[in-house]
């Protein structure tokens, strides 16, 4: 099973350290509360004033928790890293940490195309990168292996993140397959629950070996299209030019007229 | 230009509109179209038998197929969902070996590598043709430890040198789709906190993954509200519930804690409005957030 039905989200405060302030808690916190209808954990990181940029570096940012929920104060630079880690804390952990058996999902996405990175003039075009289909998976681990021997309150550690790359040959001629079966004016369609498409017929149009262009918003296969954009710009450019065609032909013919 | 146009134009038109002497007459141009049908005709019938062709096509039965497609909709997902399982399966073998606590005495980074060749072998050994990269980041230190497979992609290139702990893609492995709601309190601050302020929300912006939705709100004044709730007492919600406690020690346990009193605080209070409007953050740290998302393994 590779569907992820919960999404895990949070409210996180940046705050300039003026929460110690009761005024500033009157606007901010109720603002919070109130906007809070989905019950999120909120997460407050709180610069402290700026000591030294060397001091407590090599200390890990700490964490309390408040009545409003954790919070860390942030006194040296390596906090600001530390912080971005809060993606750790909004997860259910598994209580089956064997990768074999475990109930927890692996990840899929997407990426590469055009629109995958900042695009260079020598690209335009093209596809810039080959086109990946990456499927990771986090890996916990408890220190106790022995499930029995567990107390309550264990809690694994994350290990990391494993991974593969993949090439999309296959399920490209997967695709085509079904495709070719469905006849001439039926296709199939691939796209993810965010709307990005991972296959459509236009994508294949240049009968290329792979995938390409990959996780366009499917409107712009379905309901507008390039070609219409093509077909805007070229109708344009050929408009503009017999009008100044015809412009220039009859000044030239009044300029003639006139002369005589 | 203009000029050599419409000199073009005009000796076209004065060409065409030039009268041409008379070579033939009607007779003999008339004889030329009789022979030239002859010969039409003659070449469809005999040559390519056109009859022949058109009385075999109208006599053979035609078959209408009409499909409705939920079949070979169902078909697809089945076999994309094979694809997908066969892969899922293999990960989950490679996760076990990185895993498994028992390395033998070998280097860690030598052993996930031969794990990773030990997967590939056996994929490719089942006609596998998908797989280019194998790789396992781990969380301590975020250098990520590649194998990339000879033949499908660089088997040279190298893992870049960032920490990927920051980037869209391991988090969104670690905690999946998410919803990020950010609020930043900008009053009061000294320039180099504002610094670290910065730095900070620009780690936790490069954290988001395409499929991830977040807000951004800035309160950059002292007297600028945030919202129109007022809510008493609300300074007590600040203080701390207990010890401090130490997060770091690489579990949420401390979120599901929150979680649990902000639900209980939640039966307290009444909670009425919908999150703000949505405010995308700057375009630049989204292309930002992309550019170093897809770097990992160029």
């Amino acid at each position: 099973m590779l569907v992820n039905k919960k999404r895990a989200g949070c409210i996180l405060i940046l705050s300039s350290g003026n929460l110690d302030s009761l005024d500033v808690q009157n606007v901010v916190v109720p603002y919070i509360l109130e906007k809070n209808v989905h019950k999120l954990p909120i997460i407050g990181f709180h610069v402290e004033k700026y000591k030294d940029s060397t001091s407590s570096s090599t200390v890990p940012l700490q964490y309390t928790y408040t009545k409003l929920g954790t919070s860390a104060w942030m006194t040296a630079d390596r906090h600001a890293s530390d912080a971005a880690y809060y993606y750790t804390r909004i997860v259910g952990v598994p209580e089956n940490d064997d990768p074999l058996s475990s109930q927890s999902t692996s990840s899929l996405h997407f990426w590469g195309g055009l629109f995958a990175r900042v695009p260079s003039p020598f690209d335009f075009f093209t596809s810039n990168t080959p086109n990946v289909m990456s499927m990771t998976r986090a890996i916990f681990r408890y220190d106790e292996l022995d499930v029995g021997q567990r107390s309550a309150d264990a809690r694994p550690v994350l290990l990391g993140v494993v991974g593969f790359d993949m090439n999309l040959f296959s399920l490209k001629d997967i695709l085509d397959s079904i495709s070719a079966d469905l006849g001439r004016t039926s296709f199939p369609i691939v796209v993810t629950p965010f709307g990005d498409t991972i296959y459509h017929p236009l994508q294949t149009k240049f009968k290329k070996k792979e995938l390409f262009d990959i996780n366009i918003d499917i409107s712009n296969y379905e309901y507008v299209g390039y070609n219409f954009w093509i077909l805007l710009v070229v109708w344009t450019i050929l408009s503009l030019t017999w009008f100044f065609f015809f412009v220039q032909v009859l000044s030239t013919y009044r300029g003639q007229r006139l002369s005589l | 230009m203009l000029h050599q146009i419409l000199f073009l134009a005009l000796f076209f038109i004065y060409i065409s509109s030039t009268p041409v002497a008379a070579i033939t007459n009607s007779t003999t141009v008339q004889s030329w179209a009789d022979q030239l049908a002859s010969k039409f005709t003659s070449f469809l019938d005999d040559t390519m038998l056109a009859p022949n062709i058109q009385k075999l096509y109208d006599d053979v039965p035609v078959t209408t197929t009409i499909k409705q497609g939920s079949v070979e909709s169902a078909a697809a997902a089945a076999r994309l969902s094979t694809l997908l399982n066969e892969k899922d399966q293999s990960l989950r073998q490679f996760g076990k070996m990185v895993w498994s606590p028992n390395l033998g005495g070998v280097a860690h980074e030598t052993y996930v590598i031969d794990s990773a060749k030990s997967i590939v072998r056996s994929l490719t050994n089942s006609g596998d043709e998908q797989i280019t990269r194998v790789y396992f980041t781990p969380h301590n230190d975020g250098k990520t430890i590649l194998h990339s497979v000879d033949g499908r992609t660089d088997p040279k290139e190298n893992a870049s040198n960032i920490d990927e702990r920051h980037t869209g893609w391991y988090a969104n492995a670690v905690a999946g789709p998410k919803d990020v709601f950010i609020i930043v309190d900008e009053t009061g601050v000294a320039p180099p906190s504002f610094d670290l302020l910065k730095e900070t929300l620009h780690h936790i912006l490069n954290t988001v993954s395409p499929n991830d939705n977040v807000w951004l709100q800035r309160r950059t004044g002292p007297s600028e509200p945030l919202g129109t709730s007022s809510i008493s007492s609300t300074a007590s919600l600040l203080t701390p519930l207990g010890d401090h406690q130490d997060c770091n020690s690489g579990s949420s346990r401390g979120t599901q804690q929150v979680v649990q009193k902000l639900l209980a605080l939640s039966k307290e209070m009444e909670y009425s409005q919908a999150l703000a409007s949505p405010l995308v953050s700057s375009a630049a740290d989204w292309i930002q957030m992309f550019s170093q998302n897809v770097s990992r393994s160029k």
